[in-house]
């Protein structure tokens, strides 16, 4: 999962940047209203955090060119402003949640996780698929009640194909989405990543969960469909 | 009683009402004199012509009265009575009407002629009318002899009936009475029904008034809907009510910016302190992550003193401890501390100040206010920029200048540039600005007799003009 962190304070930007990261989430951040602007738009994030107090172009003016851009990307915003009028001016404006400052951290993690699965329609953060069940909340993942030990990356990669199960996740939107800087990423590493985490998979049972759709990508389901459900 | 309406209506009434009665009491007062006159006037006509009728013989005093002449001395009619007597009393002639009965007369007196009221013989309210008058001799006058002066010897007392006058009056009066309380009622209904209309624009002045509060300081009455004397109270009222709403506008805003100003620091600690807590990483992060909560502590600091500092000028006025001060000398020690970070930005500072200048005013509220003038013009000079102190004597003033190289102030942002929290650009993060360095500066400048002035050279440097009297008046 991607985000976008538009927070002027240098500070706050870095840690909220780096908590994001620990959890999981590959994260852009920027001090700029004009360039959060430019990225909101241009980039595919699950979810933007975004500061109102802006140099260059405010968070109300980013937000206003996001959703005029057509972007359905859900926004948190971050102000120190509190006020009523402030607040449902955010809402009214596109936003779909608002922190005030200061917040705890773990606060901000937990709204980002509830957007980034609103974004994707799951309530539940736990997605169950057969014997497998995906704690994104916990960033966990255990087979027959038996924990998983998965690098970050496999995780990242298991939880955003099972976000869109059924669905065929293409090579460049796992770049995209678990990368921050695609010109980072070694070309095998999704595909090593996938490897690695079909060979856990199957150790701890589950077998035929990930699969190549050659030329397009993978997708996640589980071969019976009588045994999925969703809790 | 604190209505004005009420009171008006009191009064008016009270007024109105009052004239009506002052002016029926006099109309009837005049009509019941008239009538007396009148009522005297013929008594007195009558007594003449009875008194033509007496005449003084040698062998006494003769009144050629006739009964059928004057019926109403008659003794069936009975409607007047008289009585002839001489000056010591005794009577001589008396009407037929009055029987064996006496007019209650008054004492003899030294006046030709009297009237008086009085009770009849036969119990009505009756006048009586007495005239002194000497008698004719039967010879009649001589009409070529003098004509001699006789003193007045007899009296004729005549009385009547007052119904003449009693029955008039007391028709009048309750003729005024009935037009008296028609009065009463149609002046209460006037009064009442004009101090409703004429005061209704001051109920609507009133009520507007009433609907005042904190979030609609206007008053929502149109001005030309009210008469001429309340429109300067209106145009008054909304002239203090639009500054009363700018003022708190300006408190909100100060609160509102005061509170993210505080806040965002206060965020920045929280989110330091919880990611440390939660993913302590090496002493090297330990380590950055305390330098960083140092750094915003201080930051927090620099907002807050200022903060304190803004509030406590409101008090300077009257609080000044005036003592001589050489401000060159202030200006340096001020500009010490700034040295270091004019160096690191590669500023280039010039100084052209006069060796002193002694001049009376508050040391600690002078400092303070050059201090932040000085770290507004470092802080807001760009890298490698010009910094220009000096000072100079202008007749009864001190002339410091402190003048920047400026990228981003332009003409339009001068009259923000004091407004608290105010900065260039929208978002108030930084390292040390809090916008409320130049705020501190105009609050303090007033109490301290100092004018300070902005502007823009012709080559877009920032200019700061700081004229300090040299003496203090009060």
């Amino acid at each position: 999962m991607k985000v976008l962190v538009v927070e002027d304070s240098v500070l706050l930007q870095d840690r909220v940047a780096r908590a994001l990261r620990k959890v999981g989430y590959a994260v852009e951040a920027t001090g700029d209203g004009t360039r959060g602007a430019a990225l909101a738009c241009s980039g595919d994030y699950d979810v933007i955090v975004l500061d109102v107090m802006l140099p260059g172009l405010d968070g109300f003016g980013v937000l206003r060119r996001v959703r005029d851009a057509g972007r359905k990307t859900h926004v948190l915003l971050l102000t120190a402003l509190d006020s009523i009028d402030d607040r449902v001016r955010g809402l009214r404006a596109g936003a779909d949640d608002y922190l005030i400052k200061p917040f705890a951290l773990d606060e901000l993690i937990a709204r980002v996780d509830a957007l980034a699965r609103r974004g994707l329609g799951v309530k539940d953060p736990r997605i169950v698929i057969g014997a497998l069940v995906v704690d994104t909340t916990a960033k966990r993942a255990s087979c027959k009640d038996a924990p998983l030990e998965l690098t970050p990356r496999e995780y990242s990669v298991l939880e955003h194909l099972a976000f869109r199960r059924g669905a065929v996740v293409s090579r460049a939107q796992l770049e995209d989405h678990l990368y921050e800087d695609r010109k980072q990423v070694q070309s095998n590493a999704i595909d090593s990543a996938v490897c690695s985490l079909r060979a856990k998979l199957e150790r701890a049972g589950v077998i035929d969960l990930i699969h190549t759709r050659r030329g397009l990508g993978y997708v996640l389901e589980a071969r019976d469909s009588t045994t999925e459900r969703w809790t | 009683m604190s209505s004005i309406r009420a009171r008006l209506q009191v009064r008016l009434l009270a007024t109105l009402l009052g004239l009506v009665v002052v002016c029926g009491a006099l109309l009837a007062f005049a009509a019941r004199a008239f009538l007396v006159d009148q009522f005297d006037a013929a008594q007195s006509a009558k007594a003449r012509s009875l008194g033509s009728l007496v005449f003084r013989r040698d062998d006494g005093i003769e009144f050629e009265f006739a009964d059928e002449r004057m019926p109403e001395f008659d003794d069936v009619a009975g409607a007047e009575y008289f009585v002839l007597r001489n000056i010591g009393g005794a009577t001589i002639e008396r009407s037929a009407s009055l029987g064996e009965r006496e007019i209650a007369t008054a004492e003899l007196s030294d006046t030709a002629e009297r009237a008086w009221d009085l009770d009849l013989p036969d119990g009505r309210s009756g006048r009586a009318f007495s005239l002194r008058f000497a008698p004719e001799t039967e010879e009649g006058p001589d009409d070529d002899a003098p004509v001699p002066v006789r003193p007045a010897t007899l009296e004729l007392v005549l009385a009547k009936a007052r119904a003449t006058i009693d029955g008039p009056l007391t028709a009048l009066w309750l003729g005024l009475a009935a037009t008296g309380a028609v009065l009463a009622l149609g002046i209460a209904a006037l009064v009442r029904d004009a101090l409703r209309r004429d005061l209704a624009p001051l109920a609507q002045l009133s009520t507007a008034i009433a609907r005042l509060d904190a979030n609609a300081l206007a008053l929502d009455i149109d001005s030309s809907t009210l008469p001429n004397e309340l429109r300067p109270i209106h145009a008054r009222l909304q002239e203090t009510l639009a500054r009363l709403g700018a003022a708190f506008e300006r408190e909100r805003g100060f609160t509102a910016a005061a509170a993210h100003e505080l806040r965002t620091p206060i965020a920045e600690l929280r989110a330091l302190a919880e990611f440390a807590l939660r993913w302590p990483g090496d002493a090297a992060e330990r380590r950055d992550a305390f330098a960083d909560v140092r750094d915003v502590t201080q930051r927090m600091e620099h907002v807050v003193e200022r903060l304190l500092t803004l509030a406590r000028s409101g008090a300077a006025a009257t609080e000044l401890a005036l003592e001589p001060v050489d401000v060159v000398a202030l200006v340096r020690e001020q500009w010490q501390p700034l040295e270091a970070v004019a160096l690191a930005k590669e500023l280039r500072p010039s100084f052209h100040l006069p060796v002193a200048a002694v001049l009376p005013t508050d040391r600690v509220l002078l400092a303070t206010l050059l201090r932040n003038l000085l770290d507004n013009a470092v802080e807001h000079s760009p890298r490698g920029g010009r910094l220009a102190l000096s000072a100079a004597e202008q007749g009864d003033v001190l002339e410091v200048e402190i003048v920047n190289s400026n990228e981003t102030l332009v003409q339009a942002d001068l009259e923000h540039i004091f407004a608290s929290f105010w900065r260039k650009d929208s978002a108030r993060t930084g390292a040390r600005h809090s916008g409320l360095g130049l705020a501190l500066v105009r609050a303090l400048a007033p109490p301290l007799g100092i004018e300070v002035r902005p502007t823009l050279t012709r080559d877009g440097e920032f200019a700061m003009c700081v004229r300090i009297p040299r003496t203090r008046t009060g």
